[in-house]
């Protein structure tokens, strides 16, 4: 990316990422149009400022991580219902009805498992898994240590790898909360 | 420390309720409208200087010409950038802001065909981005976007059908916002300027004149890419004026067409 990258292309091109990345950091559905707004926002406002030296998505993330922090500090409190209407956009509509159902299940579960990490732990595993960054791009993305990004990354794996196990034992379990025997 | 391997790309490592969990991730994408609604407030959120550079009382003479190009920002840049001759056309036509040649020269180059992709999750995570061939409702906001962000140029409102561009030059883009590109939807420049302008009046307390705004917008643009964005203003801005139950009464509208749309929250509040 050059220096004369453009607003325009800039949101067209990335747009679905700084949304996904918000989502995946834990923005509450209800609250994505605004941060994302915030984000786009900041990113017009700096965009003179973006230096070509780090990739665009690298900076974009910060932003986004940033926001995301912020929302997440102002409005923690708010933060105890599984949105569904999150998941009622989500899904890629061309799908049949069936798989549709099941995505959203599937994407409900990824989405306690993601609520049992931390913001950092999100930020690595999400942009490991799903984004296909290195550690070494991670660690640069998030302005920390190697060690401390691995590390991270293992922690998050745990905590998703539990949570999917507990999300799949309640359901399951008819009625069953956590733990809830097949 | 060497690297992991990716989970996806690790078929011993995940138990099926992982997989799936992480391949739904991988093919979340924002709803459908998201990207045009978000772009609407961000341009009715820009500072007038940078947003309208020809201010307010270029609501009234836009109105008159239909052929104006009110570019959202940026749109020059890319049209130089592009090495479109149009752009520099329409950069001089701009700045001294007389009307425009009605009829667009060429229609906006575009990126790349998205390629069809099915949801099938791919080996390798990197790859994995959300390509996919964008569902009809999408692309039409899309292409609305991309028709802001590469065309500078207002067709009047009579103009012919667009015509579909031969793909150009464009290198790909990279990721997720490659849709095919198409003329269509232009205007869409001109009514986020004009959302921009009468969310300005309403922002500055001028309620009524906002409405009177909205309602000319509405006219102009019946079927404009961001009807939602201004019904919401709408809403909004009755609801500035006193008037609730119309407000009301325009929100369970707005809900009923739009249930899911990124303004429903806001709409749900006001039709309580």
């Amino acid at each position: 990316m050059g220096g004369a990258v453009t607003f325009d292309e800039l949101y067209d091109e990335h747009f679905d990422f700084v949304w996904r990345s918000l989502r995946r950091l834990g923005v509450p559905a209800a609250d994505l149009h605004d941060v994302a707004q915030e984000v786009f926002l900041v990113v017009h406002r700096r965009l003179g400022d973006f230096e070509a030296r780090s990739k665009v998505t690298t900076w974009l993330f910060r932003i986004a991580f940033h926001a995301a922090r912020d929302r997440r500090r102002r409005a923690h409190v708010r933060r105890e219902v599984l949105d569904t209407t999150a998941l009622d956009h989500s899904v890629d509509p061309a799908t049949d009805a069936t798989a549709l159902l099941e995505r959203r299940d599937d994407l409900a579960l990824f989405d306690e498992a993601l609520d049992a990490m931390d913001l950092d732990q999100r930020a690595v595993f999400t942009l490991f898994e799903l984004e296909g960054l290195s550690g070494d791009e991670i660690a640069d993305t998030l302005e920390i240590p190697l060690g401390t990004a691995y590390s991270r990354l293992r922690l998050a794996r745990d905590a998703f790898r539990r949570a999917v196990l507990r999300g799949e034992a309640r359901r399951r379990g008819p009625r069953a909360t956590a733990g809830g025997k097949p | 420390v060497s690297e992991p391997k990716r989970f996806l790309d690790d078929p011993g490592e995940l138990s099926p309720a992982e997989r799936r969990a992480l391949e739904a991730a991988l093919g979340e994408r924002p709803p459908s409208g998201a990207k045009r609604a978000v772009l609407g407030a961000v341009l009715g959120n820009l500072p007038p200087s940078v947003d309208a550079p020809t201010g307010l009382e270029a609501l009234g003479a836009a109105t008159t010409k239909a052929t104006g190009s009110a570019l959202a920002f940026g749109a020059l840049a890319k049209s130089a950038a592009l090495g479109v001759a149009l752009g520099v056309a329409t950069t001089v036509t701009w700045v001294s802001l007389r009307p425009s040649d009605p009829r667009p020269i060429a229609p906006a180059p575009p990126a790349q065909s998205a390629p069809g992709r099915a949801a099938s999750p791919p080996a390798s995570a990197r790859s994995a981005a959300p390509e996919r061939t964008p569902a009809p409702d999408e692309r039409t906001e899309t292409q609305a976007l991309r028709g802001k962000a590469s065309s500078s140029h207002e067709p009047d409102a009579s103009s012919a059908p667009p015509v579909h561009p031969v793909p150009a030059h464009e290198p790909p883009a990279p990721s997720t916002g490659a849709f095919p590109d198409d003329a269509t939807l232009a205007p869409t420049t001109l009514e986020s300027r004009r959302l921009a302008e009468a969310r300005a009046l309403l922002r500055s307390g001028n309620a009524v004149a906002a409405l009177a705004a909205l309602a000319a917008i509405r006219s102009e643009f019946p079927r404009g890419a961001l009807v939602q964005e201004r019904e919401a203003l709408v809403i909004e801005a009755l609801l500035a004026t006193g008037k609730r139950d119309e407000a009301r009464e325009r929100a369970r509208e707005f809900l009923g067409r739009y249930p899911t749309s990124p303004h429903a929250a806001a709409a749900r509040r006001a039709a309580e």
